[in-house]
């Protein structure tokens, strides 16, 4: 699903941040990257989905070359990721809504719309909550709202930019439980994070990221 | 186009009361605008009929109510004042001014007593208007010098100032819709289609003074066309179905112009107000 070689990416001051990275991750793989802050985890991110111009190397995502990708194709290989941002933001109107706005925007019609809200908002444990405001929402709740929006058109491949950042070891363990959980339907998942993961009953891959390299923990 | 009718009505429906008020001023500058271009047209008086007169000539347009026998008599009391050369009576087909009366041509025996006699043929009954070569030059240089350098500067000032309060109130919407903007984004919609009903927003502004534009100008056209003698010397063109019609038309493209160029500001504003 994604394929990164040789990757090398530097600032326009000069810093290097990835130098020769390679990065392999399989169809309806969970992995997870983590690294310090400025490490390069949310360009990486930027990256594979095409919002950031690549410099050097190959980048494969979905069995598309970002690097070589016009801005047509850029667009349309977008809408086939599910990218959740590290400071998402919500419209302040009913849950169903944010999901709805963003497939009626893809062109999808009003009923298969709400259909498809209703089925992402059940998926992330939030179907008793489509007529809650959504900034209304706990940041657990804030943060299962992303992921349906997200997951709504179904992606091959969703992005998440440190989800787990602000919430509690709880809320953790729920956030990563919902992970797990989409991506037993075969969606290719993966996640960003700056410290070590809580412990979870299964093993996930952790990739480690630092000083413009990536090592298999 | 179900996601462009989509997005427009999203845009529209983040219209709030500032931004409201900013957008409708931009409308009402682009009816100035319009209705401005239309004074040009519609103002004043006609030069191809000054230049119909010669010197010493003078026109007078009869009431169209008058019977035969009472142009028969104002021609015959006319005729037999001294100041007077020569009378022809002149239909009105002969006089292509889009009336509904007859015309006398008065031939006066000197030019210099041209404006005296002018003033005494205005004095009868059954005349509409008079009109004479030296009458009608100083009412042109007078009036349109004038007023065409007013409606000129008037022109650029609404250009400039509808771009303005376009650009004002496309950036206030934009930035009322910067969470939107950015799921748009992240779902991989083009800049392009964003910004499509933007520019749309500012071409149907356009439309809409447009549209009230022609709809004033067709009351004020037949209020004028009821009362034309009130409107001879000031707003001429508004008689004239004809004038009136390619006033409107023209109008079209101007105000769909005037409206989709700050549509299309509003539209460039997309990622700077937004991100």
């Amino acid at each position: 699903m994604i394929q990164v070689s040789e990757l090398h990416f530097s600032t326009d001051d000069g810093f290097t941040v990835f130098e020769d990275v390679h990065l392999h991750i399989n169809r309806g793989e969970l992995a997870f990257l983590i690294g310090p802050s400025h490490a390069g985890k949310t360009l990486l991110l930027g990256l594979l989905a095409a919002q950031i111009p690549s410099q050097q190397g190959q980048i494969l995502v979905c069995g598309r070359n970002v690097a070589r990708l016009h801005q047509g194709k850029a667009f349309a290989l977008r809408r086939k990721i599910g990218f959740l941002p590290q400071h998402f933001t919500l419209l302040p109107k009913f849950a169903v809504y944010n999901i709805t706005f963003k497939l009626r925007a893809l062109g999808t019609s009003r009923e298969q719309a709400e259909e498809q809200a209703l089925a992402a908002l059940e998926t992330v444990g939030l179907i008793d909550k489509l007529s809650t405001l959504a900034t209304e929402f706990k940041a657990i709740d804030q943060l299962k709202l992303a992921i349906a929006i997200s997951i709504c058109n179904e992606p091959s491949l969703l992005l998440c930019d440190e989800p787990l950042t602000g919430l509690s070891p709880e809320e953790k363990n729920e956030a990563i439980a919902l992970l797990e959980r989409i991506n037993d339907r075969g969606l290719t998942i993966l996640v960003t994070a700056k410290g070590p993961l809580p412990p979870t009953k299964t093993s996930h891959r952790t990739i480690l990221i630092a000083d413009g390299r990536i090592e298999e923990e | 186009m179900s996601v462009f009718l989509f997005l427009l009505r999203e845009f529209v429906g983040s219209i709030r009361a500032r931004t409201g008020v900013l957008l409708l001023c931009f409308l009402l500058l682009i009816f100035s605008f319009l209705a401005i271009f239309s004074c040009f047209f519609l103002l004043g008086e006609s030069k191809s009929d000054d230049q119909l007169l010669i010197p010493g000539e003078i026109t007078l347009y009869l009431s169209g109510q008058l019977s035969v026998q009472q142009v028969q008599d104002l021609y015959l009391n006319i005729r037999e004042m001294q100041e007077v050369k020569q009378i022809n009576y002149l239909f009105r087909q002969e006089i292509d001014k889009g009336l509904a009366a007859n015309a006398l041509l008065v031939r006066a025996v000197d030019t210099d007593i041209v404006p005296a006699l002018h003033g005494v043929l205005d004095q009868l009954e059954g005349v509409a208007r008079v009109e004479s070569r030296a009458s009608a030059d100083k009412a042109m240089v007078s009036l349109s010098t004038a007023l065409r350098i007013g409606l000129l500067v008037g022109l650029a000032i609404t250009v400039v100032a509808s771009l303005v309060l376009a650009r004002m109130g496309f950036a206030k919407l934009l930035r009322s819709c910067t969470a939107k903007m950015k799921l748009l984004r992240l779902s991989g919609i083009a800049e392009q289609t964003i910004r499509f009903p933007i520019a749309a927003m500012g071409a149907i502004s356009g439309l809409i003074a447009t549209t009230l534009l022609i709809a004033v100008i067709y009351l004020l056209h037949s209020f004028a066309a009821a009362n034309p003698h009130q409107f001879f010397d000031t707003a001429s063109g508004l008689i004239d179905p004809g004038t009136v019609l390619i006033t409107s038309l023209l109008c079209v493209p101007l105000g769909l112009l005037l409206g989709s160029l700050g549509g299309i500001l509003g539209a460039s504003l997309t990622e700077s107000c937004s991100s």
